[in-house]
């Protein structure tokens, strides 16, 4: 929210805690009229224990729209949703974002007490995800879901529901690790005895016992712990690669055959420990990486936009109706805030409509009977009814999708861990041959030993290690101060960027368009007369001046409104006018569009201008960041160009009127050029620039909201950061190459060692931890080194990392 | 020293029991949140029975 006026003295609102200004002497204070809801249904119902168990636990409540849940009535909606079913109860689950501390969790196990309908519900804290157990006699699933939204945790509902696979794939990793673990701590153990001069021929029996034991513990570090291993190598094969797992699998076969060999025949223990601890730790990194955020969705595509049934009218008769099921000539009703499902003839009624998100275009337009209005827009206003002139698939908006950007995924850039391991893998084989010939050539009993010692020394796990941990690092890092990545390639492609490109409405601007009052001040009572004719309106200038002020609501009898031209009432005499230049009769001047003016008894008193705002600090991100060459793609007219190239540098490319396609297109032209580019957006209209450039940052207010496809999703608040971001991602490149050559340091240390033949069990049995540890230390201390770099604070304003 | 061949294979047979648990364990999902529990327990036990 933004208002020009400041508060006196802010309180925080008694269930969320944002602040607020305190209103009348009440004891407790609430920001919105949705927070006191809550907090006095939850009074009501006995439940206030809610608010002893943390203070404000609350989360800011937004309006939802009435019957929003209506769809999952539907049974073959609901059926996404519900996992059990007989003839009294049903069991449902729900994913709710807003999920953060003890209170939630004892609100949401308590709904029997507000609805007796429901018998019980129960909370998964780490996912987030309450299962409620329900009488549908009583209650139906939108009720559940209402009753949800009305206590202040509204669900999240995607149909495309793949939690099922994530749950059975962390049962696998944390058994995998949780056998290998065991394993590798027992060989450990049991090897030990051996290090401390247990000897072969003192006393066979028990060094016998030992090793085969050793032997029967690794075969499941080596089936399962390995398993991966084996299948990225195989995978990779078969697309012709090499990729960094087919050294270690190689490596991996070889030291157990090689330890096999040497159990069986009794020379020594064999090098089953190392074997086991570096599958382990490697297991552990590989975990750390691939933790990403599952909460969060980068690849919705435009259908998670709209809502997935469109209320239809037939002979009069309202019905629901399947958003892609949508024919030509249907009669379409749409309410407040619901979004245009495809292109379609108004027919009734007057509509504001909400162009921002789709063409980004910052002023909201009116649109009568007969004027033609484009999906994705949002209604704003009464509701209206529209015809639909094309089925849904063919809409203008849909057609953006077509293009090739959104056909195949975007490839992964071949990263420089994959370059490496390459070469190495030659390296390491060249390396080996030659050794074995040089040991054939002067000591044949020697060949076999060196050259399979050589593939077990230079396995480059410490390579994986230092790249997975650091990358799990970083990216837990970055989420912690707002920019959630999808996954490491993306810091990657983060460090190579050379180019920038922004959006405008909503990226460098603020979505809430600001308010300034020029002209006579206004008494207290003439202000609070004029804003509340101009409440009374739902023109989009009017709503934007009423949204962002505050004043106490006159009751006003036989306001007036002129369509399109302005407001008029008359109080104790005097007439109150507000509207456009030409009806108060106001001297034309500057920006004239934007302004509503005033005047009383036809005397001019000022006029509200409503500009889009900057975001705080945009300027000097911009100037910070001009070795990237930051150029503007706005689907907005020119009317804010001054305002741009103030901010910009000199010499920046700012484009105007630019369509999804042709936003699109303009990053391609900057590839060709051979540049890296970056796309900061936040709307559908940037959808496409997004998935085109070489990484597409999503930027949001609330991480839940939607959020084109794109690579990253960062807090807007981060945004003046910018260049602190950038060089945070190309610090964490220069750490990993920094490690890889640490890394490699161990490799030459040991390739040596075992060229020579000198390779003892003892000292593989001390590199290997200690390669592997003193990797993993660094990485992290790194990590460390990074974010006290960036000398940003922490945030967690979603409870993502609780 | 032969004993020792008999403590480890009890030593790792009790291993086995604990591996064995936690395999249990993770099946049974008490992975997948370790806050919740905490929570729980220092909820006040006034609930109303379910009808």
């Amino acid at each position: 929210m933004i208002a020009t006026s400041t508060s006196a003295i802010s309180t925080a609102c008694a269930h969320c805690g944002e602040p607020c200004k305190p209103s009348g002497d009440r004891r407790v204070q609430f920001c919105c009229t949705g927070c006191q809801a809550v907090y006095s249904l939850l009074n009501r119902e006995g439940m206030s224990d809610y608010y002893c168990l943390n203070e404000t636990p609350g989360v800011t409540i937004k309006p939802a729209r009435a019957g929003k849940f209506d769809f999952l009535n539907e049974p073959e909606t609901a059926a996404k949703l519900i996992s059990f079913k007989d003839n009294t109860s049903t069991r449902v689950t729900f994913y709710l974002p807003q999920i953060h501390c003890s209170s939630c969790v004892w609100l949401l196990e308590n709904l029997q007490k507000i609805n007796t309908g429901i018998y019980s519900s129960r909370v998964n804290f780490m996912s987030k995800m309450v299962t409620v157990n329900f009488n549908h006699h009583v209650i139906n699933l939108s009720e559940v879901a209402s009753l949800l939204t009305s206590v202040g945790y509204e669900p999240h509902i995607s149909l495309q529901n793949e939690k099922e696979e994530d749950k059975n794939n962390s049962v696998k990793t944390w058994w995998k690790l949780g056998l290998t673990g065991f394993c590798f701590a027992n060989i450990m153990l049991i090897s030990f005895p051996e290090y401390l001069g247990l000897d072969y021929a003192s006393d066979p029996l028990l060094t016998n016992f030992f090793r085969f034991i050793n032997l029967l513990l690794s075969i499941p570090v080596l089936l399962i712990g390995g398993r991966e291993f084996y299948e990225n190598a195989f995978n990779g094969f078969r697309q012709r690669q090499v990729n960094i797992d087919a050294p270690i699998a190689l490596a991996i076969s070889i030291t157990f055959c090689r330890s096999v060999w040497e159990i069986c025949t009794g020379a020594s223990g064999g090098y089953l420990d190392s074997m086991s601890g570096i599958i382990f730790f490697m297991l552990i990194g590989r975990t750390l990486q691939q933790r990403t955020f599952s909460q969060l969705e980068f690849n919705r595509s435009y259908r998670s936009y709209f809502s997935v049934n469109i209320t239809v009218l037939k002979n009069d008769k309202e019905k629901t109706k399947k958003i892609n099921l949508l024919e030509k000539n249907d009669v379409l009703l749409l309410r407040h805030l619901e979004i245009v499902p495809v292109d379609c003839i108004l027919s009734k009624g007057e509509g504001v409509i909400d162009n921002s998100f789709v063409t980004g275009e910052s002023a909201p337009v009116n649109a009568g009977v007969g004027d033609i209005i484009y999906a994705g827009g949002k209604i704003a206003g009464g509701s209206i009814e529209a015809i639909a002139i094309q089925p849904f698939e063919q809409s203008s908006f849909t057609r953006l999708w077509e293009n090739g950007a959104f056909a195949k995924e975007k490839e992964d850039p071949v990263s420089f861990v994959t370059i490496i391991s390459r070469y190495f893998s030659l390296l390491l084989l060249l390396i080996a041959t030659t050794v074995f010939i040089y040991w054939q050539v002067k000591d044949p009993a020697n060949a076999w030993n060196a050259a399979t010692a050589v593939l077990i020394v230079a396995c480059p796990c410490t390579l994986l290690l230092s790249a997975s941990f650091s990358y799990g690092f970083i990216m837990q890092l970055l989420a912690g101060k707002g920019i959630f990545f999808k996954n490491t390639a993306a810091i990657e492609k983060l460090a190579a960027v050379n180019k920038i490109v922004f959006d405008k409405t909503g990226t460098l601007t603020e979505t809430e368009a600001r308010v300034k009052y020029e002209g006579v001040p206004l008494s207290i009572w003439e202000r609070n007369i004029f804003l509340s004719l101009l409440h009374q309106s739902i023109h989009p200038l009017c709503r934007a001046v009423v949204r962002a002020t505050d004043f106490s609501p006159v009751a006003l009898k036989d306001c007036r409104e002129i369509q399109g031209k302005g407001m008029r009432v008359v109080v104790d005499g005097k007439l109150y006018k507000a509207g456009s230049a030409a009806f108060v009769q106001a001297p034309s001047g500057e920006n004239d569009k934007s302004r509503i003016f005033l005047s009383v008894d036809g005397v001019i008193r000022g006029s509200y201008a409503v500009v889009s705002s900057l975001r705080e600090g945009m300027g000097s991100m911009l100037s910070s960041i001009s070795g990237y060459d930051p150029g503007l793609l706005s689907g907005d007219n020119r009317s804010s160009l001054s305002q741009m190239g103030q901010v910009f540098p000199s010499g920046a490319l700012l484009l105007f009127n630019q369509s999804p396609q042709q936003k699109l297109d303009h990053i391609q032209h900057l590839q060709q050029q051979g540049n890296n580019v970056l796309m900061i957006g936040d709307g559908l209209n940037d959808a496409g620039a997004l998935k085109q450039a070489d990484i597409g940052i999503s930027l949001v207010e609330d991480v839940f909201s939607f959020t084109p496809a794109c690579d990253a999703v960062m807090n807007a608040s981060l945004l003046q950061h910018l260049s602190v971001v950038l060089k945070a991602a190309k610090a964490a490149r220069t750490l990993i190459s920094a490690l890889f050559i640490f890394s490699l340091l161990y490799n030459v240390a040991g390739i040596w060692y075992s060229a020579t033949a000198q390779m003892a069990p003892m000292i593989a049995a001390i590199l290997m931890p200690a390669s592997s540890i003193s990797v993993v230390l660094l990485s992290a201390l790194g990590t460390r080194y990074i974010g006290w770099q960036m000398r940003l604070p922490k945030t967690d304003k979603n409870h993502l990392l609780t | 020293m032969t004993v020792m061949i008999i403590l480890l294979s009890v030593s790792l047979s009790v291993g086995v029991f604990f591996l064995l648990a936690y395999r249990w364990s993770v099946k049974n999902g008490q992975f997948e949140d370790d806050q919740a529990p905490a929570y729980r327990i220092f909820f006040d036990d006034k609930k109303q029975q379910p009808k």
